[in-house]
């Protein structure tokens, strides 16, 4: 194991930051912890979040109350039918005082970014955001600049049946490490959200409850988390189960498993735990997985979603007390770097 | 992964059971086969099957493996057992011709089965088909008994072999029998999922039991101490691989010979030309008006066979008459006397018989005819119909015979049958005409009707049949014997055989469908003479003497006479058993490894095996003598159902739960048995994912899984007050996710 595991003291930090932060999220949106927890997650692992929700229900709101809770630069995003690529990366312009261009960033220069309604912009204009968001970089003019880290984007869309909108392609959908839907509130968290915004804000009283330093630090403890070789089987064992459903038409890729492997990560060490579970997996499963499933015409026409087919599978998966598809020895033994010569 | 372990190992000691019920089973095949060595062969091809099959659910969990293995065995210890190449050498290996020697091998049996009398001498072929069966039952309720636990529905396999004793009749061994139920409640008792306290039958286990119990001793028990069985049990028609010994019945209630067992085959005979048209078995001659019956005493004038004529009246030149010659096997039948045709003859046959010629019967007091094989040479064309007209006036005098030929019981309206019978023969000048006039009469489908469904009633079932006119061969030819003895011709009746179906070689078989009764006429000088009043529905054509319509040319049973073969040629052969059972065993048993090699086998890999899981689990408890993951499978299996979680749950969901499942009874764990539960989840939990587990010692974790264990099952069951619920003290916080 190259890394070392995360210590006691540094688990405890990254429990008690995140903490503070639900805590700083809850105070604007009441019972959102599912959500909240994947949001979190997303955060943790330094991926990027999709919310898809009817308008009206706080994707935004969520969105904006998780960029005031970190003490980081926030790029806000409307997207429109007429916005073009440039006004998401930045451009440049020719200052005539000393006869030269200089690069104007847009707003993806920044830590956290609020992709407003992504679906409502035009293919190309989506694609400009989603290079940058895989490559953490943006190329103006020939000249690539990497963006700030961490670099989390949080979009939000309204679902694809709404008018007016461009269904995010499978392929950028790829991109979104998970995807939340918020829901309507029960009818108690409704009540106290009424209260809660009688009169002010809500948005306007949350203060940063951590720094852009600290989140990388997280994030780092994060990755360092210990994942048991069961753990990797069972990840191994749920996409291959998505892409042999004949339910679905696409199955989870191994992006996919990657990225579901960090998110159940960050999720371990938000409970302050060394190593992952299989609960988190199963926690993240849906959120994870399901936005990159695409359901066979019958399964659409039967009524089952990507995510209730996902819980299915999850639900008859049995979870592994060891690894079974371990590569043989020989593959195992040689080292990273190490060339092999002789065959 | 659909086979995948399953939540609880299987109750692999319920396997010898279930070997132990179905071996007993062949009790109920007690009369249908001959106890021989071939039963060691069962029991020991069975004991390797049943061994390796506990084995297999020593090692593995899964359900269906066992029972594959089973079957992969029982076709492997087969091979060399049964297959026999061409040349008769044994098989070692399951090649795939040896699988196929193999399939020819059951398929003789059940041909062998088919053809063979009961009790059969058990041959290579018989055995190996026994053993199909053997293996199918057993591995199908050992499947069900065992994997899934429902011993109950094993019971009707185990139930299955006992059938053809139910079905015939027959007496079995009251101990086996009592033993096969004993296996079977011993079954259910075995297979019963824990409830907690090891010894107590669930409700449901108990109740079945004792209701299939007295089922099953209902049904079996009356047979197996000697009753005469149930009346009400109906009586199945067998099929022929079940078929057992017949017997003409006496009684005259030929019906069940008729319709029952009809395909079965009963005789087989080759005849070197023509072929005679029907074989006597049996004459009766007293007649109450209802039935028929024999004299308790047998004729004392008896004469023995020596290769001249048998004929009650003398016969003229015998040695110079066209004589067929015809072989007979008599295969299911057992009667007293030999199947004769109603014509002089001269018979060949071993064994204690004798001629008894007031009843022109060949019969014996102490053999049978089952299973044997004579012959004899018959003028088959002694009678003519020129000759028969010559012979005596309508009503003459017999004076040499006895009184009884023309004795018509009380119970018979004689006046109303006489004037019947001297309607239909009108003025016909001679006994021949008479007899061909009440036959023409009979025989016209447009008054009379044949039907095998017909009861007999009354004390004068003749007059009744006068006035039915519905009825089939006893009632037919009962008639004839009536009218004729009411016009004072000498009449007896006679029963036998009619003479079936030619086969496929040239041989002729006798069915049970043909059985048969026909009247006989006495014409001074020439004997008795065979009249056919049953319609051509059953009989097909008259006798050649008997047909108004014939010229005598050819007999009209004989459709293709042989060509080139002269009723003087040498006789044919008698058909040879395809194989004789004694000697063909015990050549195989030369050819075969004995199959106590293979037990031999299969106890060296039974040891093999547990040597290896021995060193195994040594090595094991050296290693990882810590090992949550085994107290954890161990508290998984001993939960009792419904507690017990699925493998698709992780440790922290599986508590969760068991919690579940006992507040879904109102019930809590007590704190310590709270605490032991968690610690649980957390060790196993730790020692699977964590980089580095605590290591709580293997003790005081199987101390952990017993506390729950002895809470979880303790509070399921009502304690001795009658009260369900134990509270206990508050519930431990949860851990973990």
């Amino acid at each position: 194991m190259s890394h070392p595991l995360p210590t006691e003291a540094e688990l405890a930090e990254v429990a008690e930051v995140t903490a503070r932060m639900r805590q700083s999220i809850g105070t604007v949106l009441a019972g959102l912890d599912q959500a909240v927890t994947a949001t979190l997650a997303v955060v943790l692992a330094e991926g990027h979040l999709l919310m898809e929700d009817v308008p009206g229900v706080g994707k935004t709101t969520l969105a904006r109350a998780l960029a005031l809770s970190l003490d980081c630069s926030v790029g806000r995003l409307q997207f429109t039918p007429d916005l073009l690529p440039s006004d998401v990366t930045g451009v440049s312009i020719f200052r005539s005082d000393d006869h030269r261009f200089e690069f104007r960033p847009g707003p993806i220069f920044a830590n956290v970014v609020i992709a407003d309604e992504i679906n409502r912009a035009s293919p190309k204009t989506q694609a400009a955001l989603l290079e940058s968001m895989q490559e953490r970089a943006v190329t103006v003019d020939g000249q690539t600049r990497p963006l700030p880290r961490p670099f989390v984007v949080v979009a939000t869309q309204n679902p694809i049946e709404m008018e007016g909108t461009y269904p995010l392609p499978e392929a950028q959908r790829d991109r979104f490490m998970a995807q939340v839907s918020i829901g309507y509130p029960s009818a108690r968290d409704e009540m106290v959200m009424l209260d809660s915004h009688d009169g002010i804000d809500p948005l306007t009283q949350v203060r940063p409850v951590t720094d852009t330093e600290t989140l990388a630090r997280l994030i780092a403890v994060a990755r360092r988390i210990y994942a048991a070789p069961a753990i990797k089987q069972y990840i191994v064992d749920l996409v291959t189960a998505t892409r042999h459903d004949s339910a679905l038409r696409l199955g989870a890729s191994p992006r996919a498993a990657l990225q579901l492997l960090a998110a159940a990560k960050a999720r371990a060490a938000m409970a302050g735990r060394n190593h992952v579970l299989p609960d988190d997996i199963k926690a993240l499963a849906v959120s994870v997985l399901a936005h990159r499933l695409i359901p066979s015409t019958e399964a659409r026409l039967a009524g089952r979603t990507p995510a209730k087919i996902l819980s299915e599978t999850v639900a008859r998966t049995s979870v592994p007390t060891e690894a079974r598809d371990l590569p043989p020895r020989r593959e195992q033994a040689v080292l990273p770097g190490t060339r092999v010569t002789a065959v | 992964m659909t086979t995948r372990a399953t939540t609880a190992r299987s109750p692999w000691y319920a396997t010898p059971v279930v070997a132990i019920g179905i071996l007993l089973g062949l009790n109920g095949f007690a009369t249908m086969v001959e106890w021989g060595e071939w039963l060691s062969t069962v029991v020991g091809l069975v004991a390797v099957v049943a061994l390796l099959i506990i084995v297999t659910r020593l090692l593995t969990r899964s359900r269906l493996l066992p029972t594959l293995v089973g079957a992969a065995t029982a076709v492997i210890v087969s091979v060399p057992t049964f297959a026999r190449n061409e040349d008769g050498g044994a098989h070692m290996l399951p090649t795939p011709s040896a699988l196929r020697d193999l399939a020819t091998a059951v398929g003789d049996g059940v041909h062998e089965a088919a053809t063979t009398v009961a009790p059969a001498e058990m041959s290579r072929p018989l055995v190996a088909l026994v053993m199909v069966g053997v293996f199918s039952a057993f591995l199908l309720a050992e499947h069900v008994a065992v994997s899934w636990r429902a011993a109950a529905v094993a019971g009707i396999v185990l139930l299955a072999p006992w059938m053809p004793a139910v079905v015939l009749q027959h007496r079995v061994s009251t101990s086996a029998l009592i033993g096969a139920i004993a296996a079977w409640v011993l079954l259910l008792a075995l297979t019963t999922r824990h409830t907690g306290s090891f010894t107590s039958l669930s409700p449901w286990a108990a109740g079945t039991a004792t209701v299939a119990t007295v089922a099953l001793v209902a049904v079996v028990a009356p047979t197996a101490l000697g009753a005469a069985g149930w009346g009400a049990i109906p009586r199945f028609s067998t099929p022929s691989q079940l078929d057992t010994t017949s017997r003409l019945n006496l009684a005259l209630d030929l019906r069940n010979s008729l319709t029952a067992n009809s395909a079965a085959p009963k005789i087989v005979y080759f005849t070197s030309g023509r072929r005679p048209e029907a074989f006597r078995v049996y004459t009766l001659i007293d007649f109450d008006g209802s039935a028929w019956s024999r004299p308790d005493t047998a004729p004392s004038a008896q004469a023995p066979l020596d290769g001249g004529v048998q004929w009650p009246a003398p016969v003229n030149g015998w040695e110079d008459r066209e004589l067929d010659r015809v072989s007979v096997q008599v295969l299911s039948q057992a009667e007293s006397s030999l199947p004769l045709p109603p014509v002089p003859r001269s018979v060949t046959v071993g064994g204690d018989w004798a001629y008894f010629p007031a009843l022109d019967e060949v019969s014996s007091d102490t053999t049978s005819t089952q299973n044997l094989s004579y012959e004899f040479e018959a003028d088959l064309n002694y009678f003519s119909a020129d000759a028969l007209r010559s012979l005596g006036s309508a009503a003459g005098q017999d004076p040499l015979l006895d009184p009884r030929y023309l004795e018509l019981a009380d119970a018979i309206d004689v006046d109303n049958v006489g004037a019947k019978a001297r309607e239909v023969v009108g003025d016909a000048p001679t006994r021949y005409d008479q007899a061909m006039a009440l036959q023409e009469f009979l025989r016209d489908t447009q008054v009379f009707t044949y039907d095998t469904s017909v009861t007999p009633s009354g004390d004068d079932s003749v007059s009744v049949f006068l006035d039915d006119r519905s009825g089939y061969c006893v009632q037919f030819a009962s008639a004839m014997v009536v009218m004729s003895r009411s016009l004072g011709i000498p009449t007896r009746l006679a029963i036998g055989f009619l003479p079936g179906e030619r086969g496929s070689d040239g041989e002729s078989i006798i069915t049970g469908a043909n059985a048969h009764a026909w009247p006989e006429l006495y014409f001074e000088g020439a004997g008795w003479v065979r009249f056919e009043p049953t319609p051509a529905v059953q009989t097909g054509a008259r006798p050649v003497y008997a047909d108004p319509t014939n010229t005598g040319a050819l007999n009209p049973f004989d459709e293709f006479p042989i060509p080139g073969q002269g009723p003087t040629t040498a006789p044919t052969a008698v058909p040879q058993p395809a194989e004789v059972p004694g000697t063909a065993q015990s050549g195989d048993s030369s050819a075969a490894p004995p199959w106590w090699m293979w037990v031999v086998v299969a106890i060296v890999i039974t040891g093999l095996v547990v040597g290896w899981r021995l060193m195994h689990s040594r090595r094991v408890t050296a290693a990882r003598v810590d090992d949550p993951e085994r107290v954890w499978a161990w508290l998984q299996e001993r939960l009792p159902h419904g507690f017990a979680w699925p493998d698709t749950l992780t440790p922290h969901e599986s508590e969760a739960h068991v919690r579940r499942a006992l507040f879904a009874d109102a019930m809590f764990l007590s704190a310590d048995a709270d605490r032991a539960l968690s610690e649980l989840v957390v060790a196993v939990s730790d020692h699977r994912y964590a980089p580095q587990g605590a290591t709580p010692s293997f003790d005081s974790l199987k101390d952990d899984a017993r506390i729950v264990i002895d809470e979880v099952t303790s509070t399921k069951a009502p304690d001795a007050t009658g009260r369900r619920s134990r509270v206990g003290g508050p519930s431990a916080p949860r851990r973990g996710a």
